[in-house]
């Protein structure tokens, strides 16, 4: 049986596949030696003929390795290439038209996209499987390193804001950097996955030091990390990871999702704990009677108003709105080519999200689907976000548009992401599915 | 049976075994002798790879379970694995009519 096994396995280059061809090979052996048993032959016999029964070890072998070997999402490679060129050429544009912003913007952009892409590639390389095996060690470090940048020395002040950490003469924005929590965050619920209620009760603890250290950096950011956590989480429990009684559970949980922040900003308004500004931003977004207006967002909508379907609309914009090469990327590319180059560039990084998402969702094995799952929300959310910003529908919060923002800390963030959607559908055919949960480990 | 003749239709009567109910490798062997009366013996070496093939083209999909201290993966088929045996069941149909109006007229 090993001999046949063994020649079997040599015919498979990936050896990482091994282990579940063997246990399946073994398996189906000794199926058939039970079975010849039970008609009669004997020990060595049964094993023998069980062997026989399989067939050419070589033949099956190369069968084999023609489908378990590391592959390349070329689909979704070719969708970040053009966005990659789209974002080198919209920076390049936006530092030509901005003469404040400086001689070298668009260089030190491209410049930022080609190591984003570099590093993509480098994590495309990495076996995702070490984050999960690892997911409790890698989040407390992460969370570790960022609570010393934000409430220790290790970060430096910008703005009033002690968000920032500085590499080499680059500044790294962390709040940026704490999107990176979120697939962590995916190991994390695997990693308590068939632990019922408790396992559950450590989902919600683990969402509790990211939203600590984002509250000091930046308040929506809470909310956008825990909307994404919570998304995350009512998938691994519909998925019935961890309670019977799930579809009760959602449902409550997001009854009490939506009722619980507008209950706190309102007993916050009364008890004064929020800045003005961020009252009034609260009263606007909550739909109360308040002075406050988004004066930034008003003016996006109409210079999108005011934008040609192709060709520049003719309107000075430079000066006029800022955030041009970030928070109002599109709103730049409608005024200055086209209603129709804005669309290409939302829906190119929207596609990104959504091949993702198929992605994480096609996964046999549940950790690069839950992890997946997370990176592919992380651009569903930014991107929507940023399409709602530049029509003014919403105020600009501290979000970077995938790839295209003009933060290189945004961009290094989206290559990550994307190199770990890529390393799982890499392995899509070389790990195996889990164990699912059974119902009767579940408390109902 | 001649082995072209079989190999076409495999994957089409391992998808027909998975939509009554999720199996394991020996199963579906086991299953499809006793079904097709001693006529279909195949061998695990085929049987695999067919499977792994059908996984990774969305077909079927599969999970490991732990049953008297043994782990077996289980095969189950999917929505597209249902979509494609009901076409290659139609398709199949259609072909054994034709051969049978075809020997019918020979007889």
């Amino acid at each position: 049986m090993n001999e046949y096994i063994k020649v079997l396995l040599e015919q498979i280059r990936c050896k990482k596949a091994w282990g579940m061809i063997e246990e399946e090979m073994r398996n189906h052996i000794l199926d058939q030696a039970e079975a010849n048993r039970s008609q009669g032959m004997g020990e060595k016999e049964a094993l023998e003929e069980a062997v026989r029964d399989m067939g050419d070890p070589v033949e099956a072998g190369v069968a084999l390795d023609r489908i378990h070997r590391p592959q390349m999402a070329w689909g979704m490679l070719a969708l970040i290439g053009a966005i990659s060129f789209l974002s080198i050429f919209a920076q390049w544009m936006v530092g030509k038209a901005d003469a404040s912003l400086g001689q070298g913007y668009g260089i030190k952009h491209a410049a930022g996209v080609i190591a984003g892409y570099l590093v993509m590639l480098g994590v495309y390389r990495i076996d995702y499987s070490y984050i999960g095996k690892y997911a409790k060690r890698i989040g407390a470090v992460f969370c570790a390193l960022l609570f010393l940048v934000v409430f220790g020395g290790l970060g430096m002040e910008i703005n009033g804001v002690r968000a920032w950490i500085s590499l080499g003469g680059w500044n790294v924005s962390a709040v940026f950097l704490m999107y990176l929590f979120i697939p962590i965050y995916g190991a994390l619920v695997y990693q308590y996955r068939g632990t019922g209620w408790k396992g559950l009760g450590k989902c919600f603890a683990w969402m509790l030091p990211p939203a600590f250290i984002a509250w000091r950096m930046s308040k929506s950011q809470v909310l956008a990390l825990v909307l994404l956590m919570s998304i995350m989480l009512s998938v691994a429990v519909s998925k019935g990871w961890f309670i019977a009684c799930w579809k009760k559970f959602v449902a409550a949980y997001w009854m009490i999702a939506a009722v619980l922040p507008v209950c706190f900003f309102l007993f916050s308004l009364n008890t004064g704990y929020f800045a003005s500004y961020q009252q009034e931003r609260i009263k606007w977004i909550l739909g109360m009677d308040s002075s406050f207006r988004d004066y930034a967002g008003e003016m996006a909508a109409e210079y999108i108003r005011g934008s040609r379907f192709i060709g520049s609309s003719g309107r000075e914009i430079v000066g006029w709105l800022p955030g041009i090469g970030s928070d109002y990327i599109l709103v730049f590319l409608a005024s200055y080519y086209g209603i129709i180059v804005a669309l290409a560039a939302g829906l190119l990084i929207l596609a990104v999200a959504a091949k993702a998402i198929r992605i994480a969702f096609r996964q046999k094995n549940q950790l690069g689907m839950m992890m997946g799952c997370g990176c592919g929300l992380v651009f569903e959310m930014m991107t929507l976000a940023g399409i709602l910003r530049n029509f003014g529908l919403i105020p600009a919060t501290r979000m970077f548009f995938p790839f295209i923002s003009g933060s290189q800390t945004g961009v290094i963030v989206s290559y990550i992401l994307a190199g770990i959607i890529l390393s799982i559908y890499r392995y899509r055919n070389i790990l195996p599915g889990e164990k699912p949960v059974l119902r009767q480990e579940l408390y109902k | 049976m001649d082995k072209a003749l079989l190999s076409g239709s495999m994957g089409m009567l391992l998808l027909k075994l998975l939509s009554e109910g999720d199996k394991y490798g020996y199963e579906m062997i086991e299953e499809l002798r006793k079904q097709s009366k001693n006529v279909f013996e195949l061998k695990a070496g085929t049987l695999y790879p067919l499977l792994h093939g059908m996984e990774e083209k969305g077909m079927l999909a599969s999970y490991e379970r732990e049953i008297l201290g043994k782990t077996r993966k289980y095969y189950s088929i999917t929505k597209e694995g249902r979509r494609v045996l009901k076409q290659k069941t139609e398709e199949w149909q259609e072909y054994s009519e034709a051969v049978f109006r075809v020997l019918a007229l020979e007889g």
